[in-house]
C-alpha cells in the first residue's frame, strides 16, 4: 500500500499543486520535501555522494530522485527516500509501470518530469532516468534552445566517443558519449553535467551509465535498406517553467 | 472656404486612394488564403466541428498539412485522444490570427477540436474547424531520415514564411 500511494504521489505529483507549481515541482529534488515518504537533508562541507550514500545502489536511487549527480557542496538540500534500504528503483518512477503496448519500444522525454522512461513493446517500463533537457534561452547564443517536441525515430548512433559538432558554438568537441540523434541535431546522450533543471542546448541530457543501457541494449537505428524502424522517442513539451530556464 | 474645399479635396483624394489600393489589398488577402502551389485540398475532413486529417499517403509515408488560421484570433487545436490511442503525447498547437502553420505527421489518422484563444478561459471557446481552419495536404514531399516524425515545423508564419521554413528545414516540396 505504502508502495502504492508513493508510486501515485510520483506519477501524478502536479495535480494538487496547478497553481503554484511553477518553481516547486514536486516530482524531485526539494520539491519533494514535503512529502511525507521523503526527507530532506543539507550537505555538510566535505560531504560528497559517496559519503554520504556508501551504497552504490542507495546513492544511485537518491541521485536519480534528485535528478542530479553533480559534484555536492556544502548547503545543497537533498531530497532522501525514508525507507531507502527496501527501495527498489522503479518504485519511485515518475511514470506508470504500464502503458497500452504493442506500439514498438519507445522512450518518453517528459521535461516536467525532467525524467525519462524506457517501455517495451508489450507496453512495460523497463528503466528510467533523469534528464536535462534544452533551456528556454541559451545564454551564448540569446537563442531559443528547447529542445524539439513531437514523435520521432532514433535514426543515428554513436559509441562513447560521440563529440558535438556545434558546441562550444564555433569549435565544437563537446561530449555527447552514446548520442542517440531523433530529430536534425537533437539528441539523446550522457552528460557529466547533470544539475538537476534543463540547461542544455536543446539535446536531452542523461546520465552516462544510462545512455549507455539506451544506446547498446535498447535502442535501434532506422535503416531503410533492412526494412527497419527506429526505436521511437516522444518528447513532451514543457508545460510549466520548472527551475532556471 | 478655401479651406474646406482643400479638406474635401484631400479627403476625396485618401478616399480614391483606399479605392485604388484595395483590389490590391484584397488580391494580397486572397492569395495568403489561397493553398500554396502543390498542396492539395485532400487528406483531412470536417465532421460536426472537428478536424480529422487522414493522410492520403500510405502508412509509413510522412505527409505535411499546411493550416491558415482564417479568423481574427489565435485558435488552439487540441488533439482528441481515442481508446485506441497508443502515443504518449498529444500534438497540441496554437496558430495565430490569419496565419499559416505546418504539422509534419506520420500518424494515419489525427482528430482535433479548435477553440478560439479569447484570453478568459485557457482553452478558448469552441469553435468550427471548417470554419477557423483552412487545410491542405502537401502530398509530393521528401524527408530526409533525420527530420521526419510528428511535430509542429512552422508554428505560424505568412504563406511565403511557411513556405521558406519548411524549404529551410530541408523538406523538399516536389
Amino acid at each position: 500500500m505504502k508502495r502504492f500511494l508513493l508510486a501515485l504521489t510520483l506519477v501524478f505529483p502536479v495535480m494538487g499543486n496547478a497553481d503554484d507549481a511553477s518553481d516547486a515541482p514536486l516530482f524531485y529534488g526539494t520539491g519533494l520535501c514535503t512529502n511525507p515518504e521523503f526527507e530532506c537533508i543539507k550537505v555538510q562541507g566535505g560531504q560528497s555522494w559517496e559519503k554520504l550514500f556508501p551504497d552504490e545502489q542507495q546513492r544511485d536511487i537518491v541521485q536519480r530522485v534528485n535528478r542530479n549527480y553533480n559534484y555536492l557542496y556544502a548547503g545543497k538540500v537533498l531530497a532522501v527516500p525514508r525507507h531507502l534500504k527496501d527501495a527498489n528503483l522503479l518504485d519511485f518512477s515518475p511514470f506508470p509501470k504500464k502503458i497500452k503496448g504493442d506500439v514498438g519500444r519507445q522512450i518518453i522525454v517528459d521535461q516536467n518530469k525532467l525524467a525519462w522512461a524506457a517501455y517495451e513493446t508489450d507496453g512495460h517500463l523497463v528503466k528510467w532516468g533523469p534528464i536535462a533537457s534544452g533551456r528556454t534561452k541559451c545564454p551564448d547564443s540569446n537563442h531559443v534552445c528547447l529542445t524539439m517536441t513531437g514523435v520521432f525515430r532514433v535514426f543515428s548512433k554513436e559509441d562513447a566517443k560521440c563529440k558535438s559538432d556545434v558546441f562550444p558554438i564555433g569549435k565544437g568537441g563537446a561530449p555527447m558519449p552514446y548520442c542517440m540523434y531523433f530529430h536534425k541535431g537533437f539528441a539523446l546522450h550522457g552528460s557529466s553535467d547533470m544539475p538537476g533543471y534543463r540547461a542544455s542546448h536543446g539535446c536531452v541530457r542523461m546520465f552516462v551509465q544510462d545512455a549507455k543501457w539506451l544506446n547498446q541494449e535498447f535502442v535501434q537505428v532506422t535503416n531503410e535498406a533492412k526494412n527497419k524502424v527506429g526505436t521511437k522517442v516522444v518528447v513532451r513539451p514543457v508545460l510549466q517553467t520548472g527551475k532556471p530556464s | 472656404m478655401k479651406q474646406l474645399a482643400k479638406f474635401y479635396r484631400s479627403k476625396g483624394l485618401i478616399l480614391l486612394l483606399v479605392l485604388a489600393a484595395s483590389p490590391a489589398v484584397f488580391s494580397a488577402m486572397e492569395a495568403e488564403d489561397k493553398n500554396p502551389l502543390g498542396c492539395r485540398d485532400l487528406g483531412y475532413e470536417y465532421h460536426l466541428k472537428t478536424l480529422n486529417l487522414v493522410p492520403p499517403e500510405p502508412e509509413g509515408v510522412p505527409s505535411l498539412y499546411f493550416m491558415f488560421n482564417q479568423t481574427s484570433k489565435p485558435v488552439l487545436l487540441s488533439q482528441m485522444r481515442s481508446k485506441n490511442d497508443t502515443d504518449e503525447m498529444s500534438i497540441n498547437h496554437i496558430i495565430p490570427a490569419r496565419q499559416w502553420a505546418v504539422l509534419a505527421m506520420d500518424h494515419q489518422h489525427v482528430k482535433y477540436v479548435c477553440s478560439a484563444i479569447d484570453g478568459k478561459t485557457p482553452y478558448g471557446q469552441i469553435v468550427d474547424c471548417a470554419q477557423a481552419v483552412k487545410v491542405c495536404d502537401f502530398a509530393r514531399v521528401k524527408y530526409g531520415l533525420n527530420n521526419r516524425g510528428n511535430f509542429w515545423m512552422v508554428s505560424g508564419n505568412s504563406k511565403n514564411g511557411a513556405l521558406r521554413e519548411v524549404t529551410y528545414y530541408g523538406v523538399i516540396a516536389r
